[in-house]
């Protein structure tokens, strides 16, 4: 009755690896252990490239590449991954195209999409938007959906984007934070300028999976009305909209304009 | 070498009572070997089309992982161990563009060229829906192996395998898949008629079957069910304490980084190892077994390591 197994660890960068090699005899004896000879392997310096594998890699990496340095579209000017500010031309524009991508194939009317900052990965430059630079902005396989969510649920998807200082949305929705003296207490909040948000007892709103099922705190998607899917992901959108407005002869155009105002 | 010191360290971190017992003479140990088959199971999980290396700018893993390194790596264990099996846990698509333009053709023909024995399937291999899977299984010579997703009513049916006995030196080794429950986690579209059952279930009876009428002297479950939550959500640590007759457990899904394979009493209050290499083919686990298939006293390796 003996047994004795030994565990690894492969690192592919770091020294790895203690081989350590244990060995049990059952009952009749104690356990014990001991160091093998060959108790580190570095693979950093002990590998080379599989040469079969490398040749496999190598037609798949180049027509990849070539894929990825095609340009989608021209950009007029660049798109900033900006922190701490309300409203950026990054997060308008994405949160525009989504809109736009999503009522082609959804058939109902969109109130208005929320995206997030922390999703959106990186800036655009001025000139040549590739495809290898919208999987960088958005390198995850978010897709977008629709939430239908109640007035009560909206108005605390309000209260957050006061709370966290703004998040990307589209236009057809402009906020503005007042002070409202209530006797001793002093309530701050955003006014909402559509009064449509005021006489509604439903919103639909675009989003994208992971925002929908609570990410980034936002709670008040969980439970929602309805939840449907638009079937294009959050990406693929990106594209679509570059290529179009390409084909169109547009370049691409950033703007601010007091959709999440803080005076 | 700090680095290694400090996995020793805790390699035995479990075991400490045990280390005072005894080192092993050397000549005990040329005994063990010489009665005693040796199984080097080879195992990734999560590699999520990771197939070039991390670039050396990346925050994290810089230089890391990457197809090529890990199919030489396993070439130079080949020339060193007669009987190697090499599996993988599931979640091999998604995670680079690779993925979005070939769908995972690259992934299956590497670990075809890698020589894989089996894999488990995870919920991102249904990413491109259950027909995006079943085109690229043609590029995979190696089997899928899975006991609890009934693909009945799918294109997959009878195209994934239960489990499969290997044999090396005259040791039987029983491998099956359990696969996490997809509702929630997968668009429906994806799956199609894919209906979920009880990976526990599951699990026991094939292990059953594969102990006492494949008689298999060692019996590994791939599972992409996920290392441990903190929910009552089945997990492999929940599937190892409820199961019997399964010695190891390759896990994935949660991306865990175990150290050392962790030990856990099942419900024969014998053993399971569970061993979890993290993700993005940065790792590449290794656990060897010394088996004696003529050893009459054999009844599992649970047995031989009750007492870690």
């Amino acid at each position: 009755m003996q047994f004795f197994f030994t565990t690894y660890q492969f690192s592919a960068i770091k020294k790895v690896v203690a081989t350590v090699f244990i060995s049990l005899f059952l009952a009749c004896q104690p356990a014990v252990y001991e160091k093998t000879q060959d108790s580190s392997i570095n693979i950093i310096e002990t590998t080379t490239e599989h040469q079969q594998a490398t040749d496999l890699i190598t037609p798949y990496k180049d027509s990849l590449e070539k894929e990825m340095n095609e340009v989608l579209v021209i950009s007029a000017e660049e798109f900033p991954k900006e922190k701490g500010k309300p409203e950026t031309k990054l997060g308008n524009l994405v949160a525009d195209l989504s809109i736009e991508i999503a009522q082609k194939t959804y058939n109902s009317n969109i109130d208005f999409c929320l995206l997030n900052f922390g999703g959106l990965r990186t800036s655009l430059p001025k000139g040549e938007i590739t495809r290898g630079k919208i999987f960088e902005l958005m390198p995850f396989e978010n897709e977008l959906v629709v939430v239908t969510i109640s007035k009560e649920q909206f108005e605390h998807l309000i209260g957050y984007l006061y709370t966290v200082g703004g998040q990307p949305i589209s236009k057809g929705i402009t906020l503005v934070n007042y002070i409202e003296k209530k006797s001793d207490l002093i309530d701050a909040k955003f006014l909402i300028k559509e009064d449509k948000y005021r006489t509604e007892k439903e919103f639909k709103i675009l989003t994208s999976d992971y925002l929908a099922k609570g990410g980034d705190n936002m709670t008040f998607f969980l439970n929602p009305i309805n939840y449907e899917k638009v079937g294009i992901k959050l990406r693929d959108a990106i594209i679509q909209y570059c290529v179009e407005q390409h084909a169109q002869g547009n370049k691409l155009n950033g703007k601010i304009e007091g959709r999440i105002v803080y005076e | 070498m700090s680095n290694r010191r400090t996995f020793i360290k805790q390699s035995f971190l479990g075991g400490v009572s045990l280390l005072g017992a005894a080192t092993l003479n050397p000549f005990s140990a040329a005994i063990l070997k010489k009665n005693h088959t040796k199984i080097t199971i080879l195992h990734t999980n999560d590699v999520h089309s990771h197939i070039e290396s991390f670039p050396s700018n990346d925050p994290k893993y810089p230089n890391m992982g990457g197809a090529a390194k890990r199919a030489a790596l396993i070439d130079k264990i080949r020339t060193k161990e007669k009987n190697v099996l090499l599996l993988d846990a599931g979640d091999i698509f998604q995670g680079t563009p690779y993925f979005n333009m070939y769908g995972g053709e690259l992934e299956f023909k590497l670990m075809s060229l890698m020589r894989y024995d089996a894999a488990t399937i995870g919920n991102h291999d249904f990413d491109n829906g259950i027909e995006g899977l079943n085109n690229m299984l043609p590029h995979a010579n190696f089997p899928f192996l899975n006991v609890n997703y009934d693909f009945t009513n799918t294109i997959l049916n009878g195209k994934i395998a239960p489990y499969k006995v290997f044999e090396k030196d005259k040791v039987k080794i029983g491998v099956f898949g359990v696969g996490v429950e997809l509702a929630g986690l997968v668009d429906k579209k994806m799956y199609a008629e894919t209906q979920y059952n009880n990976p526990i279930i599951a699990a026991n009876n094939t292990a059953e079957h594969l102990k006492y009428n494949e008689k298999c002297h060692l019996i590994i479950c791939l599972s992409h069910l996920g290392y441990d939550y903190k929910s009552n959500k089945v997990s492999d640590n929940v599937l190892a304490k409820e199961t019997k007759n399964i010695d190891l457990i390759i896990g994935g899904h949660t991306h865990t980084f175990l150290e050392k394979p962790a030990s856990i009493k099942n419900k024969d209050n014998k053993i399971t190892l569970i061993n979890q290499v993290g993700w993005a083919g940065l790792y590449l686990g290794r656990i060897d077994f010394y088996i004696n298939p003529l050893d009459k006293a054999f009844t599992s390796i649970n047995d031989k390591i009750g007492v870690i």
